[in-house]
């Protein structure tokens, strides 16, 4: 079987390797400057010049580049970069139970029964609602893409992933009551996501806006993320 | 044109049987034939999963972009007739772009869906709600559970930690794909885009404490609005996708406006259409677009009887249709929705603006189930009733939508003047709740399942209606206690699609 593999190989035509390179830019400014420039990021001749205008707001404070992860692959191959960090959080527990603690029960036993305590007897008593499995999330910025170039290097094809997560606040849910009725809590992360997939073709060095966004929790911020894909001569000749 | 495979190249390679032929060895028995095939098959596959696509030399680009922008109800009609022209619908949206700027209008989202002809993208944009679903059972009359949960014979804690979650995405979402005719000008999209929204939790009993204190789960309400068609578009020209009234948000109606754009890509000038492939291929232009205009009206009886016969009377019926809607001006009709649905000949388009309803279907009870209605007569006191707290939320939930559905497939004559349509429309409303008793206790005290009562109406018919006519689809009476009529009127415009003949691939195209 190897030596089919290897014969085949010997007779592929000889070609030129080229290494693509992948950028993002996040870049988070006002509402008004981001729909402002949106004519200009959707029309492929006026993108770069927009881009430069964006270069001059990010430089004076105007604009603020957010993230700006990069890579560079083989031809025929995929990518994945991602930034960001890592948000655990419980998604199993057990059921709350009373922690038996010498402190605890020297309280209980200066109460007595059916005079001060009632339904709130025990009320104070530690009870322990222990977590049994988290889970972990990624937010930041993702992107992944399979990438092949033309023969000569000028076009390429991407299938992109591209997943932006923000932590936007926590949840409670009740999930159980102490005896003077005190609501026992779990809380629950709530992300914010923007996702896509898409099959782009691009020309070498072209930029292209892959998405434009509210930043969650904000009323007039906006997020745009712009992908740049170039070809560069590299690995060996056959 | 380069012809180029991805890895493994174009030349299969020689099987182990022609090799080991060549090389001398006695053909192999029949078992041995066997093994052989199935070696080459599996060889087969490594070598097909492994290979390339030849690299595309040229295709057309397409960009399909989404805006949901919500305006004042008062002018939604002159943006919805802007946009659903051509003419206009350039101009119109460069307007509104600017009124959302100046806060006259609200951007809620823009979804870009970037990419190659014949592929699908997806793409959305929102917050994920995370919610429990299942919990487990706390039940102290069955003992105490976990020896230390009782002091001084009171249970201290009651528990019901959530075990299952479900998560669901609110937002903008859109997922299409395109194809595109002749020299670009022309795009037939499939789209489906629509607006979810978390709407508030809803509050379930599901068990008592040992003081009464009645225990609950929540559960999320979501409203989603969402259309489905496939529809033949001018590159760069917006187009009105759905019109929908904001149910949380009375006086705003919700734009969902599409444009699509076709950019050539490749070393060649765009000289012909390349073969497309993928799922956009069953999307084949059609010369004829419908577009399906819908207006549903709650009207007093007094008002919704004088205006029949001149709503039955085709003669009549847009004048009937005017004094309608300078009723709902002046707020004594009320209008409940106008819907806008661009369709292709023989393709169905699906228009929804729900409410989801979300409720207890089977709940666990520990002792043996007593159920009554309502305050109706008392069974008598079950002998397990409890002392202790107990926790029995619903093991299943059923959804139910409510809101405004309505599904149409148009076909659509040589000359354009007629329209075949078939259609389904579907009008839901949640009435309340019963109350159904389902345990005693010692006290006297009763436990209850909550069940939702739902209203509907449903009109499915198939009309051969003229162009630019407008017909009576329904007209029903609410159910009691309410005494309005509800009325919904049709009307179908059709366009021609200035469609360039396709051309014949050159042959340098790859097959």
């Amino acid at each position: 079987m190897a030596g089919c593999l290897v014969a085949q190989e010997e007779n592929e035509e000889p070609r030129p390797k080229w290494r693509v390179h992948v950028e993002l830019h996040v870049v988070r400014l006002g509402e008004k400057k981001a729909f402002g420039l949106l004519p200009e990021l959707r029309d492929e001749k006026k993108i770069q010049g927009a881009w430069e205008k964006l270069e001059k707001m990010i430089a004076a404070g105007e604009a603020k580049l957010e993230a700006s992860p990069g890579g560079v692959t083989e031809d025929g191959n995929s990518i994945k970069v991602w930034e960001g960090e890592e948000v655990k959080y419980p998604i199993e527990f057990e059921m709350p139970q009373l922690m038996e603690r010498a402190e605890s029960q020297k309280k209980e036993a200066a109460v007595v029964p059916g005079k001060k305590g009632g339904a709130n007897a025990g009320a104070n008593a530690p009870v322990s609602f222990p977590v049994t499995t988290f889970e972990t999330r990624n937010v930041g910025l993702e992107f992944s893409g399979a990438v092949s170039a033309s023969r000569d290097g000028k076009r390429v094809e991407v299938e992109s992933e591209t997943n932006r997560v923000w932590l936007k606040q926590w949840d409670d849910f009740e999930v159980g009551r102490l005896a003077n009725n005190e609501k026992i809590l779990i809380k629950q992360p709530r992300f914010s996501s923007v996702k896509s997939q898409m099959q782009l073709r691009l020309e070498s060095g072209e930029r292209m806006l892959l998405s434009v966004h509210r930043v969650p929790g904000t009323k007039e911020e906006m997020e745009l993320i712009l992908l740049r894909v170039w070809t560069v001569q590299g690995g060996e000749k056959k | 044109m380069n012809k180029r495979r991805r890895g493994g190249g174009k030349k299969s390679a020689p099987s182990t049987c022609v090799l080991a032929c060549r090389s001398g060895v006695r053909p192999p028995s029949k078992q041995g034939a066997l093994m052989v095939i199935l070696a080459v098959l599996f060889l087969g596959l490594i070598l097909a999963a492994g290979a390339r696509e030849p690299f595309p030399d040229e295709s057309w680009r397409v960009r399909v972009e989404l805006q949901v922008v919500r305006v004042p109800e008062r002018g939604a009609d002159e943006w919805a007739a802007k946009l659903g022209d051509e003419k206009t619908a350039i101009g119109a949206l460069a307007e509104l772009e600017r009124q959302c700027l100046r806060g006259a209008a609200r951007r809620m989202a823009v979804l870009l869906g970037e990419g190659t002809e014949g592929r699908p993208r997806f793409v959305q944009q929102g917050d994920e709600i995370r919610y429990p679903i299942e919990y487990e059972r706390d039940d102290s009359r069955l003992g105490p559970p976990k020896g230390t949960r009782e002091r001084n014979g009171k249970p201290v804690v009651t528990g019901y930690p959530a075990t299952t979650f479900q998560t669901r995405s609110v937002g903008a979402v859109m997922e299409t794909s395109a194809r595109v005719f002749g020299d670009g000008r022309v795009i037939t999209v499939f789209i489906q885009a629509g607006w979810t929204q978390l709407n508030g939790f809803e509050r379930v009993e599901s068990g008592r404490k040992m003081d009464g204190t009645k225990l609950h789960v929540e559960l999320p309400k979501f409203i989603y609005r969402k259309t489905s068609a496939v529809t033949t578009m001018t590159s760069g020209v917006p187009m009105l996708l759905g019109q929908y009234p904001v149910q949380e948000e009375p006086g705003t109606v919700e734009l969902h406006i599409v444009t699509a754009t076709a950019r050539w890509w490749g070393a060649a000038p765009a000289a012909a259409t390349p073969e497309t492939k993928g799922e956009a291929d069953t999307l084949v232009a059609e010369p004829w677009q419908a577009r399906l205009e819908l207006l549903r009206f709650h009207v007093p009886p007094e008002e919704a009887l004088a205006l029949r016969p001149q709503l039955q009377n085709a003669a009549r019926v847009d004048e009937a249709t005017a004094r309608l809607l300078a009723l709902a001006r002046e707020k004594r009709v009320k209008r409940l929705e106008t819907i806008t649905l661009p369709t292709m000949a023989n393709r169905r388009a699906v228009f929804e603006n729900v409410r989801e309803v979300s409720y207890g279907v089977e709940m666990e009870t520990s002792g043996p189930p007593s159920f009554f209605q309502n305050e109706a007569p008392p069974l008598p006191v079950v002998p397990f009733a409890t002392e202790g707290s107990f926790f029995d939320p619903p093991s299943t939930f059923e959804t139910r939508n409510t809101g405004y559905t309505f599904e149409a497939e148009p076909r659509i004559s040589a000359d354009g003047e007629w329209l075949d349509i078939q259609l389904a429309g579907q009008a839901v409303d949640l009435d309340g709740y019963s109350r159904w008793g389902c345990q005693v206790y010692r006290d006297g005290r009763a436990a209850f399942a909550y069940q939702p009562h739902f209203k509907s109406r449903r009109t499915s018919s198939n009309m051969v209606l003229a162009n630019g006519k407008r017909v009576l689809l329904a007209f029903h009476r609410l159910p009691a206690p309410a005494k309005d009529f509800e009325i919904t009127l049709l009307r179908a415009v059709t366009r021609r699609v200035p469609l360039v003949p396709i051309l014949t691939p050159s042959p340098e195209t790859p097959k």
